[in-house]
């Protein structure tokens, strides 16, 4: 089966789906490409109101054709090869993990583009925070985030938030006048939640399941722009996975191969390709496209493809509050803690980044049930349990310090050649583990965790031993100026590929302390452009 | 009057135990069918006592049970407000109807997330994935 377009894009997530929109808009015939099927958004909130362990993947069906890799499982997908095993997660479906994202959609701080020059660390972008800023504007278009005019993070903005704040929580409220008078300035989260009704979509009504999923997609998701691609005739293709790309022997991406689950097999032939499958499945696919013109597969003359590989490493942290605050409500995160993302002394000390959870204890206990639990089997019963269950977990509270990991070339994706998928892919191979300045920045958080817990007033508090993911992957097919150290330009072509574009959070060159889906939306919108524009090179 | 409102409760307590029995019925088609009913009938009436709630879903009872891995009739006489021996066996079955959640094979599973009775003893929180009322979350609740 041969099929023909303009435009190839493979992938369904926040990126692909953004560039398919914007690209079908302007004419482009356009192919959507994705492994995984639709989602029954109804099912699954009933899968994840029925599975015992609440994690970002409960929802989702498992697909035996293309399987995605799961929190509690952290070595059946990922062949784990490192020190400690990669925990971070994503989704093989239409509309990709924004399925079971948080929503906070926060911009980069300018300095996060400078890290080299800045701090001696890493390397820069071969784009200025200046450069990202107008896209950073229509991502939030298109993204509809809700958020504080009048509120500084740090980032510079020259148009307003699309939509007003989503309320800060009760517990938020005890947040703030705890570190009122602190160096902590806790902040309302822009948000890609509806604070009102848009379209067919209705304002958030703090359903308390954003992580895995909304059940009345008030929280944006990318099937959102697949339809709109798709009602500008993009057509789009499930169960259909990209296991190929040729090229010829001067670069140029000739047609892309692909198995659907039925096992039919065919190529598309596109004058442009994108490839937006995220920070793993990226690199999976081009390093499993080697061919005798490019051994060590497409894109990869630097030798950087799978490299560099970064997360959010989490300091987790919880406690009991001497006064009811009330989670277990609204959205999952409402508010965080922006200053300290834009540190003048990150040469020595990782940016970081608070997140103050609305969901009480679930992540790191898996309570309100843990709780329940625990007091019936030490004997309560009757009122006394009810009023003591109540009075424990109305004072559940957590916060996660998201830390900034940098770049290293030994953390990286490759292929398990052993385990070949359905798709005809290999497994992913991670080799993984922490460098000095992410261990110093976990002990920080502990730290800074211990002073804002006898801020708050606690009876006690906990830690995590090991750091959690953020499931912000990141940086294995970086942007850069020089073909021999990245793997994609600016405009995020791929270097010696003239008709291929990688989009995504893999091509970060660093990751800031921002969760990472609104600078992947702006670099799409950006990279969009640059699409087009080749069509007529 | 305290009295006549207590013996109100008990007398609704046991109609609503009766239409829950009533759902066993087809369950009673043969001797070994019989038993199996005998203990879910057990398994609810003890249930109820410990757990002071009437309204008990007979599917999340069948599995409570069978995840006790308790002999046929273990159940029948069991007074678990006054027999210390079966304290524990008390706990856990609070324990389950509280979480929703029982062991299965050494593995917790969950067996009813929005009917486990944590939501309603806590008072101020929904079971995940159903939607409330818009910002409601920046107030205290209603029900201080």
């Amino acid at each position: 089966m041969d099929i023909h377009a303009d435009i190839l894009v493979i992938g369904s997530g926040v990126a692909g789906a953004l560039v398919a929109s914007r690209v079908a808009r302007k004419g482009a015939t356009v192919i959507i490409m994705e492994a995984g099927p639709r989602v029954d958004r109804a099912a699954s909130v009933r899968r994840y109101q029925s599975a015992s362990a609440k994690t970002p993947e409960s929802a989702y069906e498992q697909a035996a054709f293309a399987p995605h890799p799961e929190t509690d499982r952290p070595y059946a997908f990922y062949a784990q090869k490192g020190p400690r095993p990669f925990n971070s997660t994503y989704l093989r479906q239409v509309g990709g993990t924004t399925w079971h994202w948080l929503g906070s959609a926060i911009r980069l701080v300018p300095d996060d583009f400078e890290m080299k020059s800045r701090f001696g660390l890493g390397v820069d972008w071969p784009i200025s925070y200046a450069d990202l800023e107008p896209w950073y504007c229509e991502a939030e278009q298109e993204l509809e985030v809700a958020g504080d005019n009048d509120d500084d993070l740090g980032s510079p903005r020259s148009a307003p938030y699309p939509f007003p704040p989503i309320a800060q929580s009760f517990l938020d409220r005890a947040w703030r006048n705890a570190l009122q008078e602190s160096d902590y300035k806790v902040r309302p989260t822009p948000q890609a939640r509806l604070s009102k009704a848009s379209g067919d979509r209705p304002a958030c009504h703090g359903s308390a399941s954003c992580i895995p999923i909304c059940p009345i997609q008030a929280k944006y998701d990318a099937t959102i722009h697949v339809a709109r691609a798709q009602s500008l005739g993009a057509r789009l293709l499930t169960e259909t996975c990209a296991n190929f790309i040729e090229c010829r022997p001067d670069g140029r991406v000739e047609a892309v191969r692909f198995i659907r689950s039925d096992g039919a097999t065919g190529r598309v032939f596109a004058r442009a390709v994108c490839v937006a499958a995220n920070g793993i499945e990226t690199p999976r696919l081009l390093l499993a496209s080697a061919s005798e013109a490019f051994p060590g597969g497409v894109a990869n003359r630097s030798d950087q493809l799978g490299r560099n590989l970064m997360d959010h490493p989490i300091q987790l942290s919880w406690a009991l509050t001497r006064q009811p605050v009330w989670p277990y409500r609204g959205p999952g995160a409402t508010s965080g803690i922006e200053n300290y993302r834009d540190l003048k002394d990150r040469g020595a000390n990782s940016a970081l980044r608070f997140e103050f959870g609305n969901e009480g204890w679930s992540w790191p206990t898996g309570a309100p049930e843990s709780t329940a639990r625990e007091l019936a089997l030490g004997g309560l019963r009757g009122q006394a349990l009810d009023r003591a269950l109540r009075e424990q977990t109305s004072r559940h509270i957590r916060v996660a310090a998201l830390t900034e990991q940098l770049p290293l070339a030994s953390n990286r994706v490759t292929l398990d050649r052993a385990q070949i998928e359905k798709t005809g892919l290999p497994r992913p191979a991670i080799y993984f583990q922490l460098d000095r300045y992410t261990e110093r920045a976990l002990g920080n958080a502990k730290h800074l965790h211990e002073d804002m817990f006898a801020k708050i007033g606690v009876e006690a508090f906990w830690h995590k031993d090991d750091a959690q993911a953020a499931g912000h992957i990141m940086g294995t097919a970086r942007m850069g100026d020089d073909p021999a150290t990245s793997v994609v330009d600016k405009n995020l072509r791929a270097h010696a590929h003239r008709n291929l574009f990688l989009v995504g959070a893999a091509v970060f060159p660093t990751g800031g302390t921002a969760n990472p889906t609104l600078t992947i939306a702006a670099l799409a919108l950006r990279a969009a452009d640059a699409i087009l524009s080749s069509l007529t090179e | 009057m305290h009295m006549r409102a207590k013996d109100r409760d008990v007398s609704r307590r046991k109609l609503l135990i009766g239409c829950a029995l009533g759902a066993l019925t087809p369950c009673i088609a043969d001797r070994a069918g019989l038993a199996e009913t005998s203990d879910l009938a057990d398994f609810l009436r003890l249930s109820a006592e410990l757990t002071g709630r009437t309204r008990l879903h007979v599917d999340s009872a069948r599995i409570y049970l069978q995840s006790l891995g308790l002999d046929r009739g273990a159940l029948n006489g069991i007074d678990p407000l006054h027999d210390k021996d079966s304290e524990g066996l008390a706990r856990r079955i609070v324990a389950d109807w509280y979480s929703g959640q029982t062991v299965d094979s050494g593995r917790m599973i969950c067996v009813d997330y929005t009917g486990a009775l944590m939501w309603e003893a806590m008072g101020f929180a929904r079971p995940g994935g159903i939607p409330g009322e818009a910002a409601s979350w920046a107030l205290a609740p209603t029900k201080e």
